[in-house]
């Protein structure tokens, strides 16, 4: 019996700690509908001198791959856009991708392969809980790293890198504008917050409570869950919440966290007491799913988003081409997708944030290939499109951009399989949302941190 | 606490128990009979999930998709069981090996053949209402009672099985004695391949009947064993009748948690673990005691 045990929790622990993976580093946990091809992978050598190269940090295996394509397609339409442009310095760009197995101690791992490989940058298409882990690495090796997951304050107080630029939204902006909407306009006292522990989403967490108490000082938080990313069966929350009837519940993590939230949420009533706000009110990426399967609950689901991709008469040329790009890429089509996702946009951000960067190299003449000289390059670069005037602030090299708060419907949503577009549609811009140096100074003394500013 | 608060925690803890006690008890039949750990359980379940999820989408009944959810693990099985031959008796670590490799094959082959793409699979319409109890004010989603009354009819018909029938005779003892078995001229090698079929079929029904309420990827198959975990040993690793009543038990606990304590409630089923390891390390409810 003893070794039988003894067998049993070494097997569960060697899966236990595989299974955030799930497979070798460089295997790229191909699928028909998401390949990734040979030669982009980690374990290649650097093609030739003739290409400049930009790695990228994604989730190749682990149940959090479920949702890379998406994010996959956004960066091969910024590629795209500067290859078409004639590409830099008279060199086409290239993608070489690398799998942290969402696992923190191989984030560093494979940020060095990128380095090594003779990659110029890199975009990190990772989660925010692997973020800080990649920040410190980059503020070490003084080597640029874009980061499109969404902004927490440990990236912007806590690890805080001239190094590190971020293009995903802001958790300080998300936690604004839900404050104004659903504190401010419509009047809601309580939440109860279910979601993932990721950097943040926890902070989703506290700076709703911080920004909500500014409008109205009795808001409270009624309940905290957290749930695994790997977690699918949540029942037990759902109920409860569901008979607590808080006014709204602050709901984080997407993909299939989200559908199960979703799912369980329909059977438990949860949408007959209350409304779910959260960052992917129209993401395709997480509500495709169940709009196929007619479970996606319209009406119920707030928050923000960042692209109108329904609407062609708010895109300028920019975004309407990253999303006709984005639906004439091979992948979206053969994945039979049916919107461009927000994730999607972000990734294209972030390329095209490096490849302005680099150009801007070229321009001055200067050597892209020395990491401080393309870090200081990508400071300065600056576009304007529809979705709003984009610079990466000096204060936590946090790119602005529009944030969109909006209703999920079903009107409209018929020409996209009946994913949820955004009715109700209130924008805010970076200046209005994204926190001054006065409330990151106040904020920063809370967690302890003195030496930021 | 209100009643009707505690009766629908009741409802969930016995469902959400239901679905871990078809998974551990797969898993514990195989431990019992052949002494060997299945880490591939997990992988199953997902693809008894998402065969479900295909069969419905093919516009088959619910019913149908249960049984492919059943059968198509089940006939894997016999393929596991005698991928394992070459090891039977030797060191328990090459079955370990050989069934988590077993486990990425499946998840990978889940992933070239269906992509990562998140899939939800719909209720069945007539289980899509509540039985509501209108003096409680209290509305009991059909599905999950769905889910405790079939569970439970398989928990039956497997106990049945087991005490009844020939074939349960013979798995007893197997388990008892089974180089006396072997000795009396019945196919030791057969039953074997029966029981991973069982094993595996159980594992894959409980991904079926839990997919209409989870998102589903592929992926997911290498970490559901986490939730199995803390249910084989509480319920004692070789103790195929504690599978039912650890998984109730900390379904139940799990489900009270949620209302008490909502932050930490998901440590609940490895706290308990750990202390009952700690006291009874062959499980809270194993007549072998400490």
């Amino acid at each position: 019996m003893k070794k039988l045990l003894a067998t049993f929790l070494a097997g569960a622990l060697l899966l236990g700690m595989t299974a955030c993976g799930g497979q070798t580093a460089n295997s790229g946990g191909t699928s028909s509908s998401a390949p990734v091809s040979a030669s982009q992978t980690a374990s290649e050598p650097a093609s030739d001198g003739d290409t400049i190269k930009i790695g990228v940090l994604t989730y190749m295996s682990s149940a959090r791959a479920a949702t890379m394509a998406f994010f996959q397609i956004g960066w091969e339409v910024g590629i795209q856009e500067i290859n078409e442009a004639g590409g830099i310095d008279g060199k086409q760009v290239e993608v070489l991708l690398y799998d942290p197995q969402n696992d923190a101690a191989q984030v560093s791992q494979r940020l060095t392969d990128a380095k090594n490989d003779g990659c110029v940058a890199v975009l990190f298409a990772v989660g925010d809980d692997l973020a800080p882990t990649a920040a410190e690495w980059a503020e070490e090796n003084k080597f640029p790293v874009v980061f499109q997951s969404n902004t927490s304050t440990e990236m912007t107080i806590k690890h805080f890198s001239k190094y590190c630029y971020n293009v995903g939204p802001n958790s300080w902006a998300f936690a604004k504008v839900l404050a104004d909407a659903a504190v401010g306009n419509e009047g809601k006292t309580n939440f109860v917050f279910c979601g993932t522990d990721g950097a943040a989403t926890i902070d989703a967490e506290n700076l709703l409570i911080l920004e909500g108490q500014k409008i109205n000082p009795d808001f409270e938080c009624l309940a905290s869950y957290r749930v695994s990313s790997d977690d699918s069966q949540f029942s037990n929350i759902i109920s409860t919440i569901a008979s607590t009837a808080p006014d709204m519940v602050l709901q984080q993590g997407g993909g299939p966290t989200f559908v199960a939230f979703a799912q369980q949420g329909l059977m438990f009533g949860l949408f007959d007491v209350t409304d779910v706000y959260n960052d992917f009110v129209v993401d395709t990426s997480t509500n495709s799913s169940l709009a196929e399967t007619g479970q996606f609950p319209y009406g119920h689901t707030k928050g923000l988003f960042f692209v109108n991709f329904w609407d062609e008469s708010l895109m300028d040329e920019t975004i309407k081409y990253f999303c006709d790009s984005y639906m004439a890429n091979e992948l979206c089509q053969s994945n039979g997708y049916v919107a461009p996702a927000d994730a999607g946009l972000h990734c294209y951000r972030g390329i095209k944030a490096i490849g302005l960067g680099l150009q801007a190299c070229v321009d001055a003449g200067s050597d892209y290939t020395d990491p401080e000289v393309l870090t200081n390059a990508i400071a300065g670069i600056s576009w304007t499109d529809s979705t709003g005037e984009h610079h990466f602030r000096e204060l936590d090299n946090q790119l602005t951009f529009d944030y969109y708060y909006g209703v999920s419907t079903q009107e409209g949503s018929e020409n996209y399989g009946g994913s949820p577009v955004a009715t109700d549609i209130v924008t805010y811009t970076s200046d209005e949302v994204l926190p001054t140096q006065e409330e990151m100074e106040a904020y920063a003394q809370t967690l302890g941190v003195t030496d930021r500013f | 606490m209100t009643v009707s608060q505690f009766a629908l925690a009741l409802v969930v803890g016995l469902a959400s128990g239901m679905i871990s006690y078809l998974t551990a008890s797969g898993m514990s039949l195989i431990i019992s009979g052949m002494g060997t750990i299945n880490f591939g359980q997990g992988a199953f379940y997902i693809f008894g999930a998402l065969l479900c999820y295909y069969t419905v989408k093919a516009e088959l009944p619910f019913a149908v998709a249960l049984l492919v959810g059943f059968a198509v693990p089940a006939l894997l099985g016999i393929v596991v069981e005698f991928l394992l031959r070459p090891v039977f008796g030797l060191d328990m670590t090459y079955s370990m090996l050989i069934t988590m490799g077993v486990s990425y094959m499946l998840c990978d082959g889940m992933s070239l053949m269906w992509g990562n793409t998140v899939r939800a699979t719909p209720v069945p319409p007539m289980l899509n209402g509540a039985v509501r109890i209108a003096s409680m004010n209290i509305a009991f989603p059909a599905y999950y009672l769905f889910i405790i009354i079939f569970s439970a009819a398989i928990a039956v018909a497997f106990k049945l099985m087991f005490t009844r029938t020939k074939l349960g005779i013979y798995f007893r003892a197997i388990i008892s004695d089974r180089h006396m078995v072997e000795c009396l001229g019945i196919n030791v090698q057969l039953l074997f391949s029966v029981m991973f079929m069982i094993g595996l079929g159980l594992g894959g029904i409980a991904g079926a009947l839990n997919a209409p309420i989870s998102g589903l990827t592929p992926q997911q198959g290498l970490t559901i064993f986490n939730q199995v975990f803390p249910v084989l040993l509480v319920g004692g690793l070789d103790n195929m009748d504690g599978a039912l009543p650890a998984a109730l038990v900390l379904g139940v606990a799990s489900a009270l948690a949620a209302i008490f304590i909502p932050t930490y409630y998901n440590l609940v089923p490895n706290v308990v673990m750990v202390i009952v390891m700690f006291f009874r390390p062959n499980g809270l409810f194993s007549k072998k005691g400490a």
